[in-house]
């Protein structure tokens, strides 16, 4: 790896020999990035060396040793090619990092009766996507449907996700693979036999140390039938389902309190439930990667939540899941009880462990 | 007894983290931080003035928007104008993305067209620790008395989508008109989009 500042040197060098040796795209790209981060782009050159072959690897030392001024004429004589403006292709695509895919439940569409269709992102390994609530950095995928005439589109079910914490801070997202679900409903008169396009554009962030942001237009073609049965993809939905915060049982009582900088979330359910973590649906109503303490008291438990510092409001209602080490998680909805008192952290209740 | 040792460890670890971080009517920190000219700024010399605040990491896409868009330029060139003092702090660790030498960054602010007062690097985090600074972008406006006023975002869509600056509500110059013409702030704090600041690990 050369030294900083012989970085204008090698990014017109390599720049030449990717583009002499067919990796004019990936040198394009590359290009583009160094204009705006030149940390990114001794990344990216690393990278690029890696997919070079061992037989190119001797014109581009070759080429780095020549001199500044051929590799500036090099960049002149390409100057069209390598500053031609494309606003929004800054980086490596997204594309190369995740999947994505739009399936559906099951094989067929039935006129009048809810399909249950999934977003499905298979992830490379290190790389996240985000939830609803993406915590402290990052961006809930955006999903616009393209339906046909008389289809309509429920609310994307999220899996509960889980706590990537970057220290001192913590967002909120998915590794590997997830599905967001929704269920479409085709109006009640199709006609059997006929085929119904479904489609969908999908914007979305993906993080590792980098982000990088991906937009896919996504389509799904399904035959109208009076029955249907379970598709391929089926099982996914099945996986997912359980990842999904079911209601809260009714014997279980969940109450919310604000008390000085805390809030406290009490959950009676008769035992001590193991390791319970709390995901506020909504931003910036507690510091995301503070520690949640438990309490145990007779037949539950109390969580701690330390208030965002940007909460400068009281809040009417805690809503939020909770996970428990079980792998099942409960949708918490319940009214704030305002304690009236204030303070910072200086009136807490005595706190015994569970 | 080791219930007790248990709870002073609580306790301590509250106090910690009670005192880390910035809050809106509260006092600005006081840092000092040496800017890509070599020159080491003090918040406090700047009393008297509104200071903004600006996290950047030029190669995270949510800053790109707003510099290739040319947004943050044109607010730097506006309020800077109007006697603000702007500071783009950079707290990136070496090797993570967005991690400039003082050579670079004055590369990249010719190259942006981009005019802050100054470009804090603070390659060991020490300011952005101080001030919880968590995305890049992450806005701060601190008033003429040295008081915190505005946390969070740079405007209202969190998106890395350009076309979505016009139709978005720009959280600083609403901050900065509102708090120059003496009104309360109707947005003091909002969440800060963008890609995590890239800390040392």
């Amino acid at each position: 790896m050369p030294p900083p500042h012989d970085l204008q040197v090698t990014r017109v060098a390599v720049l030449a020999t990717a583009k002499q040796k067919g990796y004019a795209k990936k040198a394009f790209l590359l290009d583009q990035s160094v204009v705006a981060s030149h940390s990114q782009y001794k990344q990216m050159i690393s990278q690029l060396l890696q997919s070079i072959k061992i037989e190119d690897m001797d014109d581009l030392i070759q080429m780095l040793n020549r001199s500044f001024i051929q590799c500036l004429a090099i960049l002149f004589t390409s100057s069209v090619w390598l500053i031609s403006p494309t606003p929004g292709s800054a980086h490596q695509p997204a594309d190369e990092h995740v999947k994505l895919e739009l399936v559906s439940e099951q094989d067929a569409l039935v006129p009048g009766k809810d399909l249950w269709l999934g977003f499905r992102f298979d992830l490379q390994d290190e790389w996240h996507t985000y939830w609803i609530n993406p915590g402290d950095s990052g961006e809930a995928p955006r999903i616009e449907w393209q339906l046909p005439a008389g289809f309509q589109a429920g609310a994307i079910r999220w899996p509960y996700p889980e706590r990537l914490s970057t220290p001192p801070f913590a967002d909120y997202g998915y590794e590997h693979q997830v599905l967001l679900m929704a269920p479409v409903r085709p109006p009640a008169q199709l006609q059997e036999g006929e085929t119904q396009k479904i489609a969908a554009r999908v914007r979305y962030l993906i993080c590792r140390d980098i982000c990088i942001p991906g937009q896919t237009q996504l389509e799904l073609s399904l035959r109208v039938k009076s029955g249907a049965a379970a598709s391929p993809a089926g099982e996914l939905f099945r996986a997912a389902r359980e990842m999904l915060p079911r209601p809260a049982p009714t014997n279980w009582k969940i109450s919310a309190a604000s008390i000085g900088d805390e809030f406290v979330l009490d959950l009676r359910t008769g035992k001590w439930p193991k390791a319970p973590q709390f995901f506020p649906l909504h931003a910036e109503q507690i510091e995301n990667a503070a520690r949640q303490d438990v309490t145990a008291f007779p037949g539950g438990i109390r969580l701690h939540l330390k208030k965002s510092k940007h909460l400068l409001k009281s809040i009417p209602r805690l809503e939020g899941i909770f996970v428990f080490a079980s792998g099942k998680a409960y949708q918490v909805d319940v009214p704030m009880f305002q304690s009236g008192r204030s303070g910072h952290g200086n009136e807490r209740t005595t706190r015994r462990r569970s | 007894m080791k219930r007790n040792l248990w709870c002073g460890l609580v306790i301590a670890l509250s106090l910690i983290s009670s005192a880390y971080g910035v809050k809106v009517g509260e006092s600005a920190p006081e840092f000092q931080a040496t800017d890509s000219n070599g020159r080491v700024h003090k918040l406090s010399e700047y009393r008297g003035k509104f200071v903004v605040l600006e996290w950047h990491n030029s190669g995270c896409p949510y800053t790109e928007k707003h510099y290739e868009s040319r947004n943050m330029q044109r607010l730097q060139k506006e309020w800077t104008s109007k006697g603000v003092a702007w500071f783009t702090v950079i707290s990136s660790a070496p090797g993570q993305q967005g991690y400039v030498t003082a050579q670079q960054e004055n590369e990249y602010l010719k190259q942006m067209n981009a005019s802050p007062t100054a470009a804090l690097l603070d390659p060991e985090g020490d300011v952005g620790r101080l001030y919880s600074a968590k995305t890049t972008p992450h806005m701060f406006v601190v008033n003429p008395a040295g008081v915190l006023i505005y946390d969070g975002a740079i405007d209202s869509k969190a998106t890395t989508d350009q076309a979505d600056i016009p139709s978005a509500k720009n959280y600083i110059s609403q901050a900065l008109e509102e708090a120059i013409t003496g009104k309360p702030l109707s947005t003091p704090t909002s969440r800060p989009y963008g890609c995590s600041v890239k800390y040392a690990h």
